[in-house]
């Protein structure tokens, strides 16, 4: 990495989270829908208490539908106020994405903490293994983040780009849900701790291919020939 | 006098024949509830093959085409977008027939099945992506990118997953000699068969795409012409505004 490229990074970085601070668009928006859904999956259950493995999927689920209805928007917005060739006249396509997409993984990061403190306290289930469920947390908002970010910046220009954000990632997305709910799971006690530590493993993974992949493809397609 | 052309199509035509005739009368697979419905197998194996490699191959145009630039590598990459879509569809279909006539359910939640109809939906989302950007040019680049990204997971889907968790899907019917050894020979020749439809659709749909690019397939300068297409333009004659 350059310093102008590093340089470029944190100035992208600084510009989205002052933007975020300022408006807070993404944390009400990410927040809300994450509350309203495990508020509604609480309240679809109350009678029974879900097991582990039931809850886990439905944190996972949520935590899902919470990054594909929001992350997209660092993108996309760029593109709806017509600033998006500013953007790349004022960095390299490389690093303007890298540095929304470090955004987005600030932002994800965050709202899975909140959400799935949330969510633990109201279904009352004991996390048995405090450590692997936390990693999995972050494992999986980062690896939310990194496919999600790629999506949103594939769709820039598309009439329809959010519902498009949205068809595209939720595919992509399907085996970090899948390793998501076993970190979860194993985190909340069912099942070995080797199997949730192999699935932290592919999440990290996962979410390092995206986040260094990302740039490099996203460079291709955003250049103007 | 006959044409090479009509020679190709004759000899396709032999080979359906050929292949409906051996699937007919192919002899039933005693390991199944349902014998003689085995045969459908015929059918959804090679049409599984040529799904994952029309998706590995659209991978590979779509990293030719972002390193060059090159708008035939697009077209390709169109054509073999759709044509894996259909297959992974074709997969899909005949894989729920066989499992509600062999173990009673349309939808069995089995691994192999699930992530079959992911692998589905990723190539349905690319051609999505393709249609949902009306700039010729970023389609080109966010499929090319879409498809380059999406690979892994397709190929993890297909061959990782269903082998790491307990599925109901045989993987080795055929190669653990579950099977009469005449399956195979069924099903490598609807294999041929198919390989050869498919090449033909294949290069059908590149030239109307390639038509589409027009000026651009130029030889000595592939891509670097104008991106966009050529579109009919309304012409008003000169002074036909101040007239009015």
């Amino acid at each position: 990495m350059n310093s102008s490229w590093g340089r470029q990074v944190r100035a992208i970085v600084g510009k989205e989270l002052r933007t975020e601070l300022r408006s807070k668009h993404g944390l009400f928006t990410a927040g809300l829908f994450g509350f309203l859904t495990v508020i509604a999956m609480v309240f679809a259950s109350y009678a029974e208490k879900p097991s582990p493995s039931v809850a886990a999927g439905m944190l996972c689920v949520a935590l899902v539908f919470s990054a594909v209805v929001t992350l997209p928007r660092t993108m996309i917005v760029e593109d709806e106020q017509g600033t998006f060739e500013v953007l790349q006249l004022l960095a390299e396509p490389s690093a303007a994405y890298f540095g929304k997409a470090l955004t987005n993984c600030v932002q994800m990061v965050f709202a899975s903490f909140v959400l799935g403190g949330v969510f633990i306290a109201m279904v009352e289930i004991p996390v048995a293994r405090p450590v692997v469920f936390v990693l999995g947390l972050l494992t999986l908002a980062l690896a939310l983040a990194g496919g999600t970010s790629f999506c949103g910046a594939l769709v820039i220009g598309a009439t329809n780009r959010w519902m498009l954000a949205g068809v595209v990632a939720l595919p992509l997305l399907v085996p970090v849900v899948f390793l998501g709910v076993i970190a979860l799971r194993s985190g909340l006690g069912v099942g070995f701790e080797s199997a949730g530590s192999e699935s932290l493993v592919a999440l990290a993974g996962y979410a390092l291919v995206t986040l260094a992949a990302g740039p490099q493809l996203i460079a291709l397609v955003w250049r103007n020939d | 006098m006959i044409s090479a052309m009509n020679w190709r199509a004759l000899v396709f035509c032999l080979l359906c024949v050929s292949a409906v005739a051996y699937a007919l009368t192919a002899p039933d697979a005693s390991g199944f509830p349902e014998p003689s419905l085995a045969r459908i197998i015929f059918f959804h194996l090679p049409c599984a093959f040529v799904a994952t490699g029309l998706i590995v191959h659209t991978a590979w145009l779509g990293y030719r085409y972002l390193a060059t630039g090159d708008v035939r590598y697009d077209a390709r990459g169109a054509a073999a977008t759709e044509l894996g879509a259909i297959f992974a569809a074709l997969t899909m279909a005949t894989g729920v027939l066989f499992s509600k006539v062999q173990w009673g359910a349309w939808w069995q939640n089995d691994p192999r099945q699930t992530s079959f109809l992911i692998v589905l939906l990723l190539c349905c989302a690319g051609v999505a992506l393709r249609a949902g950007l009306s700039d010729e040019q970023k389609a080109a680049k966010a499929s090319a990118a879409y498809s380059v990204a999406t690979v892994l997971p397709m190929l993890f889907l297909i061959f990782v997953l269903p082998r790491i968790l307990q599925s109901f899907h045989p993987s080795d019917t055929i190669s653990s000699g579950k099977l009469d050894g005449a399956y195979w020979t069924g099903v490598l020749l609807v294999f041929v068969t198919l390989v050869w439809a498919t090449r033909v659709l294949y290069k059908e749909r590149t030239a109307i795409s390639e038509n589409r690019y027009g000026n651009q397939l130029d030889p000595d300068h592939p891509g670097s012409a104008s991106p966009y297409p050529r579109r009919p333009v309304a012409v008003s004659k000169v002074g036909e505004e101040e007239e009015r």
